[in-house]
């Protein structure tokens, strides 16, 4: 389903110095249906082709997985490469996702496969059939019929579920606008997107891919959802002043438990705690947020990179910030929604020392 | 039409059980109670359901200032959720030193299953909560023309009073809340998924039910706040037991998750409103503040908690 960047391979990668490239997927594939090994997967079915495009089987695969290439000319070899990257950058999509999100997401995926199967494998057939003869008008007619059948379902299915797409945050307009862009152009292709550069309507893509425009139209978080974080454009606000979560630049780390890590901004007043919190590790969470936002004034405490919170997790921020220095405060940047319901119901809204940033009001 | 009389002035905690038949019983009752409890200076405050509530207030009309009116379809979709609210208000008139009036009807016809189980409990453990605390009087309808008559005959157990009409009776059956005890939760269905609960490991747990959640059809954000419930139940129980056992499985319009370990004493866990300051455990609070319905029991040798969280439910806020 609207699978922006399956359909390309673009070889991209990156190394550690001596070879074993940083962001190669580690998992056995393929993926079984049931896989939880990874929090970042993101299952879509896969139908490989042979090399007349005849389609051999379906298979499950993972969003995220592409070719990458390791060493270059006669040396050069593919490895399976995460587009979303090594380990740091899939927790840091997740927590841009949300790990409920990406949840219903999953769950919305396999029942739109599950309902378009017969249509996209009469797809694929018909693809293969017209790039086996091109030049067969016949065959053409066939896959731009079959095309239609398919968005018709995939229309049928969006529209049913409405509220479910609306609620991950995929608008139902934009998603079926971005589908019908991606089929289009990926049914008419040679493999390549060049002949893909103007949408179904003719018109020229400003972005000059397909899909780019719907992309752009999207939510943010939607975004990140549906493109891989090396071309998402909140990966870009690093250079504008914002601080993308987990990419401290010499930052000072505090606490980093393989579940949870805590660090502070050189010479700054900014912390972040990023991945999961809970009873098993939120005194020494406690400990490093004492120390990380010790100091005068107001202190800043960056959520966004945060997986999970539990109760255990918010006392010990309230904790951190009745150890600020009188007269200061911890201000909190990227607090999620159902956080900051669970702090007033526990009775922390409103702490004079304990503020979410932004708002006003306390956290 | 009938209405409550005016009852012997009291000091203590007054739960009483008003047994109806159609509206119009419903709002006389209601305002004749209402009416008494504004003459006399003391705060009232009404839970029913919304269309009940807006028949009461337009029958009080002028004569209801002070009456203040809250919907049960919010305060009450989890029953565990209405005792604090009670609390709220007791605590925030008592020190007036007049008397307070609530109405509160947590049991109508559409609620069944362990929902009206829950009810009942609820009704049963009011008792436990208040008496021996400043004096008030709690009226809780009951429409004898749709609920059942087993329903009816739970009330007079949980309610010291009844009103049947204008007349007010002591309960023959009234039942001593430390002595009666809730039925035993139904089993799980074959198909739960199981997980032993191990020391200090809460992640497996919280991926388990949000992928449930997920497939049952859940809403973002409910899934996030049933996976903070579920973690905080299995923090209780590893931090009191060491270890249990978690279940978890799909049913009607949604999920339910079990945990399974240790002990809970007291019948009244959940539903404390947590003191800001102090070190209190807060998880079965937050539960229940989040989920739709949870179920404690004590049963087979460990307590059990169940969380229930539905399709397109009412959170609390």
């Amino acid at each position: 389903m609207f699978d922006a960047e399956h359909w390309q391979t673009d070889g991209r990668g990156k190394h550690r110095q001596g070879g074993e490239a940083s962001d190669r997927c580690p998992h056995r594939r393929p993926f079984p249906a049931d896989f939880i090994g990874c929090e970042a997967h993101q299952a879509v079915t896969f139908v490989p082709t042979d090399s007349l495009h005849r389609p051999l089987l379906t298979a499950l695969t993972c969003r995220h997985l592409t070719a990458g290439q390791s060493g270059t000319g006669s040396s050069a070899r593919y490895y399976a490469r995460c587009a979303l990257g090594a380990e740091p950058e899939r927790l840091r999509w997740l927590a841009m996702v949300t790990p409920a999100r990406l949840e219903v997401m999953r769950v919305l995926q396999a029942e739109f496969d599950a309902a378009t199967a017969p249509q996209r494998d009469a797809l694929f057939a018909a693809r293969a059939g017209w790039r086996e003869q091109p030049r067969s008008i016949e065959l053409r007619h066939e896959l731009d019929a079959r095309v239609r059948e398919f968005l018709a379902t995939a229309t049928a299915f969006v529209e049913t579920n409405a509220d479910r797409f609306g609620d991950v945050g995929l608008p139902p307009g934009a998603l079926l606008r971005l589908v019908e862009d991606l089929t289009g152009a990926w049914a008419r292709s040679r493999g390549e997107w060049d002949d893909g550069r103007r949408g179904l309507d003719g018109r020229p893509r400003s972005t000059g891919r397909p899909g780019g425009d719907d992309l752009a139209a999207l939510p943010l978080a939607s975004q990140a959802f549906l493109r891989p974080v090396a071309e998402a454009p909140w990966r870009q606000d690093a250079g504008q002043g914002g601080t993308p979560p987990g990419t401290e630049q010499a930052a000072e780390v505090l606490l980093d438990t393989g579940a949870v890590r805590v660090a502070r901004l050189s010479g700054a007043s900014r912390v972040t705690l990023s991945g999961e919190v809970d009873a098993a590790n939120a005194e020494v969470v406690a400990t490093a947020l004492v120390t990380g936002l010790a100091g005068r004034g107001d202190r800043h405490l960056d959520l966004s990179g945060l997986l999970f919170c539990a109760v255990a997790g918010l006392r010990a921020m309230v904790q951190a910030s009745e150890c600020v220095e009188p007269g200061g405060r911890v201000l909190v940047h990227g607090m999620p929604v159902h956080l900051q319901r669970a702090m007033h119901l526990v009775g922390w809204a409103g702490l004079p020392t304990l503020v979410l940033a932004g708002s006003g009001v306390s956290a | 039409m009938s209405s409550v009389p005016a009852a012997p002035p009291q000091q203590e905690f007054r739960h009483e059980a008003y047994f109806y038949s159609g509206p119009d019983e419903l709002v006389a009752g209601c305002t004749g109670f209402l009416r008494e409890g504004v003459a006399a200076g003391e705060p009232a405050l009404v839970v029913l359901a919304a269309e009940k509530l807006e028949l009461v207030r337009r029958e009080l009309g002028a004569g209801g200032e002070g009456v203040l009116f809250a919907d049960m379809a919010e305060v009450g979709a989890n029953p565990a959720r209405i005792i604090p609210a009670w609390q709220e208000f007791v605590d925030r008139h008592a020190a007036s030193g007049v008397g307070m009036r609530g109405i509160g009807e947590p049991i109508w016809a559409g609620r069944e299953g362990q929902e009206l189980v829950e009810c009942q409990g609820h009704e049963t453990l009011l008792n436990l909560a208040f008496d021996g605390g400043p004096a008030w009087r709690l009226m809780c309808p009951y429409d004898t023309a749709t609920l059942a008559p087993e329903v009816l005959v739970e009330a007079e157990r949980s309610h010291p009073w009844v009103w049947r009409g204008a007349t007010e009776a002591p309960s023959r059956t009234y039942c001593n809340p430390l002595d009666s005890s809730l039925p035993r939760l139904p089993d799980p269905p074959p198909a739960a998924l199981e997980l032993a609960l191990l020391p200090r490991s809460m992640a497996p747990a919280r991926q388990l039910a949000a992928r449930l959640a997920a497939q049952a059809g859940l809403s973002v954000s409910r899934v996030a706040e049933l996976t903070m419930a579920v973690n905080e139940v299995v923090e209780n129980c590893l931090s009191h037991a060491g270890h249990g056992h978690l279940r978890a499985w799909c049913e009607g319009g949604g999920v339910v998750v079990e945990v399974a370990g240790g002990r809970i004493d007291d019948p009244l866990a959940g539903r404390r409103v947590p003191d800001a300051a102090s070190e209190g455990a807060r998880g079965l609070w937050l539960a229940t503040q989040l989920c739709d319905l949870v179920q404690i029991r004590n049963q087979d040798g460990v307590a059990a908690v169940r969380l229930h969280m539905h399709r397109g439910g009412t959170g609390a806020g």
